[in-house]
């Protein structure tokens, strides 16, 4: 089977998951408990504006048909309407997702350079002290939820030394770039407006830092541990015997095999970032989508629920079908086993 | 000589970034007041309802009327008003020359629209006025007439919370929606525009980050000489946040949720204090009178002798008063020298044997449920479940989320026999607390758990708020809230505070002085002033 022929079916069996994602989603959202209606307006809207919300919102209607309306409205680019925004829940995706994904953007770029170039160090050096140093602080990466990293770096650089901004993406003074991706970093670049771009940066420093320690440990340890499993095989013997220097074995016949299990790992990794962002968005008041996904759980608000999901589960599908295709790269036998007509 | 070449590029860069990651902002010329505040806010005064939106539409909008620290109402918009003999129509002459924040007059043409708007959409503090308003008429350019279907005597004090709005400018702004001929009444413009004639208007709202307002220059009203070019509310982040942006400088005002430990900690800061109020809230057990062992009135006061008041108003709950009733002692008609329970275990067993459930306590078990968003409520229960066994009744503590409350409060045989929630006055008076705790309208409802669904108190409470006599009307809420104490349909447990920490070093804020009981108009930012020379 082509590699291609594998993409597309890939693609394929994606959408299915989507569409079972969405109708799960859909309904655990419906069943659980309280009146969204009621919650959005409040106890003393009268039952009438109420009931005129339900009828609205199709809430008084049988869940598949609720479910084809919803079908209907994603089709024309609708989420349907928010109870807590009280707007297009597209329109909060798009307001919602751009600072979202700058922030795991940044978070999987430190995640991905720091996590293999240490991880490299730690097997290059492994029993010595730098590996041990290394190894204690993986340690307590991974044990560490990114909250407290947050709360950490806010202490120490926002009220101790007062050297990086505590809150939002960008400061007032400063005039915001145009709106193209919304992640302000890539517009702020674009637009060569270099004063946005620096400040947008010290803005996602220390949130992007906290979100990404703990997969980063994660990471070191797995490239660490790979390198070190390899380095014991034959092949690397015979090419030290051959004369091979050792940067060359270290970087082209060691790190790029033991990448494979890293690359892996990473891109579920990143999915997840998604996910935990809302506990550093909540500290450094980062409008993000995670921390609108919850207050949708909070407030009950089922299409901004059903959205939150399925945006992160599109997210989650597409990072994973990247990783593949990086595997298949790194790894000579995905590719020949493609070529071969091996399934 | 390629790895100077790379080592002076490096440090360019790196030194770029240094100097980017030390210096801060560009200098702000305008003098800005940032006040944190819980979110959602929604600027659409057929909307807004909670803390942050009515602070927002205050700052916004003009009001016919305003509130006094007395908890009274004096003119605002309106120059004068008249009551009609039969206490049905009110007719109010407008002050001229009133501009909203295009530049268009303000008319009675805007205030009827207003009017209508809200009884429409329903929403917001339109319940104030709905069934309540008849109609709307235009007299004259400067003259409205707003008739009532039935005498109402809180109608003026309720009139605070109508913000009269631009009809243009919203009629220009419309899309399709369920309101008919009118769309969308303009509400999707409204979630991020103002249509006011307020002292601020809005200049940015990002809906997730803050919403900023800046100065109407042609504001007609009183403004204070220092107050703030520029409005800043804020969502609040996270508890150390708001601590390190008070350090900063970079927050005025916090709201009014902050951990105790927080506030400890802002009050060491040099220039900061804390500020706080009774605001009229109060923090009630509400027993489920529907439902056995709580609907027999002697379970119900053995209950109330049973609890240790003193240990929530000093512990749990440090620096708050023991409510006398429902109605908070800032609030206009409260009834003073009320009977207070305190706690007293031989009244309790006393109570508890005239109780018809007396011989069945083993199968009676009480249901305390706890909001889980809010931790000390589960202190309050512990020490429930702890004084009640005391005296051999069993409490089952519950955590459910708000969504799960508002969905058991509904239903009297799922409601949990005891349920902790704070209420708020919508209006100065007493009689919003006492229609939203006992008026058979309100059962089901988290404003009322208790399902009193009573006539003669709904007979009470309708001849109360038809009284246009104020003292009389004063008099009928006291004697309701005799009745209410002597039925216990409630455990009344505290008056909340309302508790902010500011930068007293540089802002002055005058309504500290004498609050107004009425939540979100001692954020009215025009009078509250900002000395940026004074930062500390």
């Amino acid at each position: 089977m082509a590699f291609s022929t594998y993409l597309v079916r890939r693609l394929a069996y994606s959408l299915v998951i989507l569409v079972g994602l969405s109708i799960l989603i859909f309904f655990i959202a419906r069943v659980m408990p309280g009146d969204p209606a009621r919650l959005a307006l409040g106890p003393r809207a009268p039952a009438d504006v109420v009931q005129r919300w339900r009828e609205w919102m199709h809430l008084d209607e049988p869940l598949y048909v609720q479910y084809y309306y919803w079908l209907v409205d994603t089709f024309h680019g609708s989420f349907g309407q928010s109870l807590y925004t009280r707007r297009d829940v597209a329109i909060d995706v798009k307001t919602f997702l751009p600072a979202t994904m700058e922030l795991v953007l940044f978070s999987g770029l430190i995640m991905g350079v720091f996590g293999v170039l240490l991880g490299a160090i730690s097997a290059r050096y492994h029993d010595t002290w730098i590996d041990n140093v290394l190894r204690v602080g993986t340690y307590v990466g991974v044990a560490t939820p990114a909250f407290v990293f947050a709360i950490f770096f806010l202490l120490l650089f926002g009220y101790l030394f007062k050297i990086l901004p505590t809150l939002g993406r960008l400061e007032s003074t400063i005039t915001p770039p145009p709106v193209m991706t919304g992640m302000i970093t890539i517009d702020s670049l674009i637009t060569g407006n270099f004063v946005a771009f620096l400040d947008a940066l010290k803005h996602l420093l220390m949130p992007a830092t906290a979100l990404a320690l703990g997969p980063l440990a994660q990471e070191i340890r797995i490239t660490r541990s790979s390198m070190t499993d390899n380095m014991l095989k034959p092949y690397i013997a015979v090419e030290k015997v051959q004369g091979i220097p050792d940067r060359v074995i270290n970087l082209k016949y060691l790190l790029k095999p033991s990448l494979i299990p890293t690359v892996s790992i990473m891109g579920l990794d990143f999915a997840a970032l998604l996910g935990n962002a809302f506990l550093v968005e909540g500290v450094f008041g980062w409008p993000g989508l995670s921390r609108y996904g919850i207050q949708a759980m909070i407030q009950k608000d089922l299409n901004a629920i059903t959205a939150v999901v399925l945006v992160i589960g599109v997210i989650f599908i597409t990072v994973n079908i990247i990783v593949d295709m990086v595997v298949a790269y790194l790894d000579p036998r995905i590719r020949l086993r493609g070529r071969s007509g091996m399934t | 000589m390629r790895t100077k070449v790379r080592f002076l590029f490096l440090a360019v860069v790196m030194s770029g970034l240094l100097f980017g990651l030390t210096t801060t902002g560009l200098a702000q010329d305008k003098s800005i007041l940032r006040i944190g505040f819980s979110w959602t806010t929604f600027i659409d005064p057929a909307v807004a309802s909670d803390f942050s939106s009515s602070s927002a539409v205050i700052n916004l909008y003009d009001s016919l009327v305003y509130p006094t620290p007395e908890g009274d109402v004096v003119p605002h918009a309106a120059e004068s008003f008249e009551v009609s003999t039969d206490n049905l129509t009110y007719t109010f002459k407008l002050r001229k020359g009133i501009k909203f924040h295009d530049g268009s007059e303000l008319t009675a043409e805007d205030v009827k629209f207003t009017m209508d708007r809200l009884l429409e959409i329903g929403e917001g503090y339109a319940y104030l006025y709905r069934g309540k308003v008849d109609s709307a008429k235009v007299l004259d350019k400067y003259t409205v007439q707003l008739v009532l279907k039935q005498p109402y005597g809180p109608f003026l004090a309720s009139l605070i919370r109508f913000y009269l709005m631009n009809e243009d400018v919203v009629m220009a702004n419309t899309k399709p929606g369920p309101y008919g001929d009118f769309g969308d009444y303009g509400k999707e413009y409204l979630l991020s525009h103002d249509a006011g004639s307020g002292a601020y208007m809005v200049k940015e709202f990002p809906f997730e980050e803050y919403l900023l307002m800046e100065r109407f220059p042609e504001y007609w009203g009183e403004v204070a000489p220092n107050a703030a070019d520029e409005v800043k509310f804020l969502r609040s982040p996270d508890p150390v946040t708001i601590v390190t942006m008070i350090t900063r400088r970079e927050l005025e005002i916090t709201d009014a949720w902050q951990p105790e430990e927080s506030y400890q900690s802002m009050a060491r800061i040099e220039g900061v204090d804390i500020a706080q109020w009774v605001n009229g809230n109060v923090y009630y057990l509400m027993l489920n009178n529907k439902r056995p062992p709580t609907d027999d009135i002697h379970f119900r006061k053995a209950l109330s002798w049973v609890l240790d008041y003193d240990q929530i108003i000093t512990t749990i709950f440090p620096e708050t008063t023991q409510a006398h009733g429902p109605v908070a002692h800032v609030t206009g008609g409260y009834k003073e020298g009320l009977f207070q329970y305190h706690q007293d275990l031989d009244k309790a067993r006393e109570e508890l044997q005239k109780s018809k459930y007396y011989d069945q306590l083993d199968d009676a078990t009480v249901i305390f449920a706890i909001n889980v968003d809010v931790p000390a409520l589960e202190k309050v229960g512990l020490l429930f479940q702890a004084n009640a066994n005391e005296i051999g009744v069993n409490v089952e503590l519950v955590k459910m989320p708000w969504g799960k409350i508002v969905e058991v409060v509904a239903d009297p045989d799922e409601n949990p026999h005891v349920m902790p929630i704070n209420v708020a006055p919508h209006y100065p008076e007493a009689g919003s607390m006492i229609e939203s705790k006992y008026h058979s309208k309100t059962a089901g409802t988290w404003e009322q758990a208790e399902w009193v669904d009573s006539h003669v108190f709904d007979q009470l409470i309708n001849d109360a708020l038809a009284t246009v006599d104020i003292e009389e009307r004063y008099r009928k809420y006291g004697l309701i809230q005799e009745i209410a104490v002597e039925l216990a349909p409630t455990i009344f447990l505290f008056e909340l505070f309302e508790k902010h920490a500011y930068q007293a070093a540089y802002v002055d804020w005058p309504q500290l002085e004498k609050p107004i009981p009425v939540m979100g108009y001692n954020n009215d930012c025009r009078f509250i002033e900002v000395f940026p020379d004074r930062i500390p």
